[in-house]
């Protein structure tokens, strides 16, 4: 069955073809909100926030966009809702680091798998998305603004911003030298 | 001059992430170097990935039991403003009118409600939309 077809399924009210659609989409909404988080127990309560709210608009869903971007935009506003929420975010919970390494795996991957997530948590949240969204998954400018709903200059700014703050901080931290 | 110097920064960057720039700066190896390099590290946790307990099926299950919910209320709403709206314009008419109007008013429904009911009931049921007749 294709994706629009499924799509249409879903919308029409079976939950065999919703289960599908959102079985399918969520390795990418994991990717996105793991990075976007750093921590397992967070990530765990944006997703299924995310999937409830999926699951109760679904008939909102125009396929003129992919699904996986939808996704990711309800998960942006779940995000931003629990901040607002905490006040805060939570530090880089150290079991992610351990369930995508082996015991193997060196000293130095470890340091640098923590170091690329310090230095992804420490960028503020409007600016990590956009970094994340570019980055990770390649999404145009135009694509992003879609998304985040800001202007595409405001976009190009936020990711030279985090650019330019991801290279200070490899700097900083000598990493830059390592390689 | 340090003006100048960012630009060609965030140019390089608009070249990086393959998206159009300013090709009238020129190019700063060192900058593009560290470019590489610190973005190059970060792409260690491109496949993050962590063992979630995520029931979809539940969490439909459950959008399907707050829908029902929702949809309920909204009809429970509805169903009390149309009632005391009702109420209200037999009470506003009593005033008015007087008793009478009120015993003249349920004469004329009773009268006239099986005309109304009975074709409609007998269109649902030939719609098969009406019960189950099996």
């Amino acid at each position: 069955m294709d994706d629009n077809k499924i799509i249409h399924e879903a919308q029409s009210g079976n939950k065999y073809a919703l289960n599908v659609l959102l079985s399918e989409n969520l390795k990418i909404l994991k990717g996105y909100v793991l990075k976007m988080t750093g921590g397992s127990d967070e990530a765990q309560d944006v997703i299924q926030e995310t999937l409830l709210k999926a699951a109760l608009n679904i008939k909102k869903f125009k396929p003129n966009a992919k699904f996986s971007t939808w996704l990711i935009r309800i998960s942006i506003n779940v995000y931003r809702d629990l901040l607002r929420k905490r006040k805060k975010e939570v530090p880089i919970d150290d079991n992610i680091i351990n369930e995508n390494l082996n015991i193997e795996d060196d000293v130095a991957k470890r340091i640098e798998y923590r170091k690329a997530l310090e230095v992804l948590k420490s960028l503020p949240w409007q600016k990590r998305t956009a970094f994340i969204l570019k980055y990770y998954y390649n999404y145009k400018y135009e694509e992003i603004s879609e998304i985040l709903n800001c202007p595409v200059g405001t976009v190009r700014s936020r990711l030279h911003y985090c650019t330019a703050e991801i290279i200070r901080k490899m700097k900083e931290s000598g990493f830059n030298e390592e390689s | 001059m340090k003006r100048a110097k960012s630009k060609c920064r965030d140019a390089m960057i608009d070249k990086y992430y393959n998206e159009d720039f300013d090709k009238g700066c020129i190019d700063d190896a060192e900058f593009n170097k560290e470019l590489n390099e610190s973005l190059d590290k970060m792409k260690a946790i491109d496949d993050i990935d962590c063992k979630m307990d995520i029931d979809i099926l539940d969490i439909i299950e459950k959008a399907e039991v707050m829908k029902d919910k929702k949809k309920k209320t909204i009809e429970n709403t509805l169903f009390i403003v149309v009632s005391l709206s009702i109420f209200a314009i037999f009470a506003l008419a009593a005033v008015l009118e007087g008793t009478k109007f009120i015993v003249i008013y349920q004469l004329v429904i009773v009268t006239l409600m099986p005309f109304v009911l009975i074709p409609i009931s007998i269109s649902k049921v030939k719609e098969g939309s009406g019960y189950d007749r099996n």
